[in-house]
């Protein structure tokens, strides 16, 4: 049964939290711990979706092998999901295409969609999203998060995104790693010093989520003011 | 029928469906998942019925077909894959786009070539763009490596010429520290007949340490384990299990001496040393310190301080063996003691703790006694204390 989910995003966009309306029998997928609350008529079952080769697939995107699946039972009932940090929900709707998902942004979905691990080789290695990406392919709702809130961003022809920003693309974007354009000429020096790195260049016609903020230099800032183990 | 046969079949199928999408402005989020056909002039593409079941109903009714003649048809390649086909009219505003395999070439079939021709020539330009792309990726995977490897070997090198810098009362704080991390519940008193023999053993062999003011001392824990260790600073530790085992008084002397000369070549330091400076290495490329101070407290732990590389173990058997032969005793006993327990208890995992972690003992041996030829030849007394009661006392 392909259908849409009546859901509410709320909190936004800093504590976001999912609120998912399911009629009854109708099913909704996501990630292990993201549940916060839910009708008593729920049932809940955790497992490999997708079978085993799909699962191994999400776990190298950097999520769980497990999902859970939430069912309305005897009549209609709501769950309420809330993401592992900080930061924004977004909703996509699937429509026979896909969407690809930086590691761990993946958070619930419906039913009619699959969410497994793509190969990224080389690419992905240098542009720091890691190895494997997340797509989520097939036709439903989608659910993703960020850290921070987040921007919608809707490129007809050429867009740079700093690596560490990107949630999530749609897969007619074409992307590459590269150095940044325009600043040619700095050479190592700016490579290495800039703080900006390299880049994704995003080709085509699609849209690119980006979050407003990025995990790792915020650990950055944080870390002198940890406090150390004294023995 | 080969399998070539039945896919030009299905290419030429006139109404075979491809499953893609159609970008428009009217389309809500500007974008919906279509089936295509080609028609001998046209691409058509409808709204998937997936797709319209996950419509508003009042959306559904917005929903025409989409049409680009082919004649009037600009392809390009791109997407996630960079296999995705993109076809787009003369007024750029409609795009249907496909990434099933087959409908580059039925494209090219029904446009008579044209479109082949056009796909073609972006191909090349994205291979050539490809091509430098991987060029540039593999000199910067080479740097890197090399450096990585220049960095490696530049900290190993760095690590011994910085610890001949470092006093040994930072050796002494280190062994302290990881001192108070054993567990000291099994350890034998000082007036216990195993605790004198091997305090013995060490005063005599102190004398001829390469660093004499040493301050070493031992303890006796009990247990069934066969291992010795030496910590930073000169603090020792035998377990029982290894005293039981020895046949002589020498080859515990042999144990000791090799021991012994860990501290003394201060190969725990260097251990930490390297380990911090290795990650102190990587954690500068990659520009967080935060898992060095981890590192840091963790380094007390003795296992890091008492796993040694293959290199600083033939080194402490030639110093050890040096300390032996200086103290009137068979260099060779350090040999002795491991290939006793090789011969007797080699298929017995656990056994041999203390020879597990050392580097192959023909080798050993080899070196060994390779060494002792080099040295003035001299009569070795034998070690003239009583192990026998000592084990007795063990019972």
């Amino acid at each position: 049964m392909v259908s849409t989910l009546n859901f509410e995003i709320t909190q936004r966009p800093d504590f976001s939290m999912l609120k998912v309306a399911l009629e009854a029998g109708q099913q909704v997928f996501a990630e292990p711990s993201a549940m916060a609350s839910m009708s008593p008529n729920l049932t809940l079952k955790a497992g490999l979706k997708g079978g085993a080769l799909k699962s191994l697939g999400r776990m190298f995107g950097g999520e769980s092998m497990i999902v859970n699946t939430f069912t309305a039972g005897n009549g209609p009932g709501e769950v309420v999901f809330a993401p592992g940090h900080i930061g924004d929900t977004q909703h996509y709707r699937l429509t026979g295409g896909s969407l690809m998902l930086q590691r761990g942004a993946y958070m619930a979905n419906s039913a009619g969609i699959e969410v497994t691990g793509k190969w990224q080789g080389a690419k992905g290695f240098f542009s720091g999203e890691g190895l494997v990406l997340l797509k989520a392919s097939g036709n439903g709702d989608l659910f993703f998060n960020s850290y921070g809130a987040i921007l919608e961003i809707n490129v007809s022809d050429d867009y740079v995104v700093d690596t560490g920003y990107i949630v999530a693309f749609e897969d007619t974007l074409q992307y590459r790693v590269r150095n940044l354009p325009g600043l040619r000429g700095g050479g190592f020096k700016r490579l290495f010093f800039s703080g900006e790195g390299l880049v994704c260049q995003f080709s085509g016609q699609g849209r690119v989520w980006v979050q407003t903020r990025y995990v790792s230099p915020f650990l950055s800032w944080v870390n002198p003011f940890r406090p150390t183990k004294n023995n | 029928m080969p399998w070539n046969v039945i896919k030009v079949d299905k290419m030429l199928d006139p109404n075979q469906q491809f499953r893609g999408g159609v970008f428009h402005h009217s389309i809500p989020d500007g974008r919906i998942g279509a089936d295509i056909r080609i028609s001998p002039s046209e691409i058509i593409a409808e709204p998937s019925a997936e797709a319209l079941s996950v419509m508003d109903p009042s959306e559904i009714a917005r929903m025409p077909r989409w049409v680009i003649p082919l004649s009037e048809c600009q392809v390009d390649l791109g997407g996630a894959s960079g296999r995705m086909v993109f076809c787009r009219n003369k007024e750029r505003d409609l795009t249907i786009f496909c990434e099933e395999r087959g409908f580059a070439a039925v494209l090219g079939d029904r446009s008579g070539g044209m479109l082949s021709e056009q796909l073609h020539l972006v191909k090349k330009r994205q291979a050539g763009e490809n091509h430098r792309f991987r060029f540039w990726l593999t000199v910067g995977a080479v740097a890197t490596l090399l450096l990585g490897v220049i960095g490696y070997y530049s900290v190993l090198a760095a690590a011994r010429l910085a610890i001949a810098a470092v006093p040994i009362s930072m050796d002494e704080k280190i062994g302290s520290m990881a001192m108070q991390t054993i567990e000291k519940e099994q350890k034998l008193a000082a007036d216990h007949p195993a605790t004198k023999f091997v305090t013995e053993i060490v005063d005599r062999l102190k004398p001829h340490a390469a660093i004499p003011e040493m301050n070493f001392k031992v303890i006796v824990i009990q247990s069934s384990e066969v291992n010795a260790f030496a910590l930073p600073g000169g603090q020792m530790v035998v377990y029982t299990g290894l005293l039981k085992k020895a046949e002589t008084g020498e080859q515990v002397a042999g144990v000791l001496a090799h021991e012994m000369s860990h501290a003394t070549l201060r190969h725990g330091l260097q251990r930490v040393s390297q380990s911090l400076g290795i990650v102190a290495a990587i954690q500068f490329l990659i520009g967080d310190a935060g898992g060095l101070l981890a590192l840091g407290s963790q380094a007390a732990q003795t296992s890091i301080l008492t796993s040694y590389s293959r290199q600083s173990e033939t080194e402490a058997d030639l110093e050890g063996a040096r300390m032996l032969h200086e103290a009137g005793l068979d260099p060779e006993s350090i040999s002795a003691f491991f290939d006793k327990l090789k011969k007797e208890d080699g298929d017995i995992p656990g056994v041999l703790v203390w020879v597990s972690s050392h580097p192959l003992h023909e080798q050993r041996i080899e070196s060994i006694a390779k060494f002792k030829s080099t040295l003035a030849k001299k009569e070795y007394g034998p070690l003239d204390l009583d192990l026998d009661t000592v084990r007795k006392s063990l019972q």
